[in-house]
């Protein structure tokens, strides 16, 4: 291995995965998306939370990619606690993009993901899987959209920046917080004025 | 062709894999969950995950479909006209002209929200309970506790669509949901029809009834707090004939299937 992953916890007992195999599903996602050798990684697996509640956390902790995802995310949906492994690759290159970001490709300023809005969120996550489509990762396209704009909005707008984003090469906080706000502009739903606790999957 | 079709010969391609209810059930994760704060588990888009738990839902809507199409499909033919009167066939071929389109809708906004045909595992506890050998039972197990259920779960999405600003999904579940209420109505119908001098059929059946609303309140599943995913729909109920009192029992049912829920699931949690 030329990376140095951690995995948390060192064996399942809730869920049928095999975290050897998910170590070496993580080395390979880390080299192909380009995650320099001297960065560490720690990965944090939830294996309570079930697939369909998917949800992945990614900072830059002094220098080390600390990852948390629920068990959900790795997981085979038709088959229960079983990996999925085409989705575990995907899902783990993405995180491990996202990292990369944060640590020298314009998200250097970003607040921790646990204070982002779900709407910043969405973006750098079309921002994200557009990247890796373009690097021969299958990924349902659909699914992105959708989980997209029920964030964004359903309008042309919103549907315009998605695009944009699909397509970017090279995005920045900064462009990202522009692109957040042409989609509040163009959004009709009412805001809610009331201030609503933020739920998180993870445990406080 | 074979009356009475069992479960494990439901046609289906490649693409479909089952699960049981007791799989769900018995998960280990499922204690752990329970001692979690997760906030509310009400289907809604500003919760973790609302993207993935609502394309979830509409599959199991979809293959919700696909097993009430078989399920009234099958009381066409499984009954003889002494067992049950020819037009309560031609209502059941009616409901699977209904439940055809629910399927092909159910593609669609499957396409819409990013989902495949097959993606979530399928539980066959629908077609199931459309497995009574009495058209009675069969009638108040499908068009009265499965499809009521339907109107809990359209409700629940076409709020969800209202609320994220999606037309499309808010469109399809309120045409969905206008005819299972008439499908809920043709139940109700009918039961009274066929029991009007039957007083004990007629309990039986409300019985056979109210297991199977147990079952589909699925440990917690539907019920009227914050800890339902489905919320129990009672304007739209009452729409389709059902008293006050009925949608409290089901409200309770409701209440109880989440209980036996987690005390099955503590017993099964393996001991420390």
């Amino acid at each position: 291995m030329s990376h140095s992953i951690s995995l948390t916890p060192e064996a399942f007992t809730l869920v049928k995965y095999d975290a050897a195999e998910l170590l070496a599903i993580a080395e390979a996602a880390a080299t192909s998306v380009g995650v320099p050798d001297d960065v560490a990684i720690s990965i944090e697996v939830d294996e309570a939370l079930p697939n369909p509640l998917i949800a992945s956390l990614v900072d830059d902790v002094d220098g080390t990619l600390t990852c948390w995802f629920t068990g959900g995310t790795f997981e085979d949906p038709q088959r229960q606690a079983e990996l999925q492994r085409d989705t575990a690759k995907v899902e783990l290159a993405a995180a491990f993009l996202r990292g990369r970001d944060r640590l020298g490709g314009g998200f250097e300023g970003a607040p921790p993901d646990g204070e982002i809005s779900d709407r910043q969120r969405a973006i750098w996550d079309v921002y994200t899987d557009g990247r890796l489509a373009r690097q021969g990762y299958r990924l349902n396209q659909a699914r992105r959209r959708y989980a997209y704009r029920l964030q964004a909005g359903f309008n042309d707008v919103a549907d315009a920046e998605y695009e944009q984003a699909w397509v970017a090469g090279a995005m920045s906080w900064d462009a990202l917080l522009a692109v957040e706000a042409r989609l509040a502009d163009a959004d009709p739903r009412p805001v809610s004025k009331k201030p609503i606790r933020r739920e998180s999957l993870r445990p406080s | 062709m074979k009356k009475n079709l069992p479960p494990s010969e439901l046609a289906r391609d490649s693409r479909f894999v089952r699960s049981t209810i007791m799989d769900a059930i018995m998960d280990p994760r499922n204690l752990a969950m329970s001692e979690r704060d997760l906030g509310s588990a009400k289907l809604q888009p500003g919760r973790p995950a609302a993207a993935d738990r609502a394309r979830n839902l509409m599959h199991g809507i979809f293959t919700g479909e696909i097993q009430a199409l078989e399920g009234a499909g099958r009381t066409t033919f499984d009954f003889d006209d002494d067992e049950a009167p020819f037009a309560l066939k031609l209502d059941m071929a009616r409901q699977c002209w209904d439940e055809s389109r629910h399927v092909e809708i159910s593609v669609k906004l499957g396409d819409w929200m990013g989902t495949e045909i097959g993606e979530f595992n399928e539980a066959t506890f629908l077609y199931e309970a459309a497995c009574a050998t009495d058209p009675i039972l069969r009638l108040c197990g499908v068009n009265r506790a499965l499809e009521g259920l339907a109107i809990d779960v359209f409700n629940t999405m076409r709020e969800f669509g209202d609320i994220s600003g999606d037309p499309i999904l808010e469109f399809c579940e309120d045409w969905m949901l206008a005819d299972e209420v008439t499908h809920v109505k043709m139940g109700s119908d009918w039961l009274r029809r066929l029991t009007e001098n039957d007083p004990e059929r007629r309990e039986r059946a409300l019985e056979f009834q109210r297991g199977v609303d147990k079952l589909f309140s699925l440990g917690g599943f539907r019920g009227e707090t914050e800890e339902n995913p489905i919320q129990l729909a009672r304007k739209l109920r009452a729409m389709a004939g059902f008293s006050t009192d009925e949608i409290d029992e089901i409200s309770e049912i409701s209440v109880q299937a989440q209980e036996d829920a987690r005390a099955m699931s503590a017993g099964a949690a393996p001991s420390s």
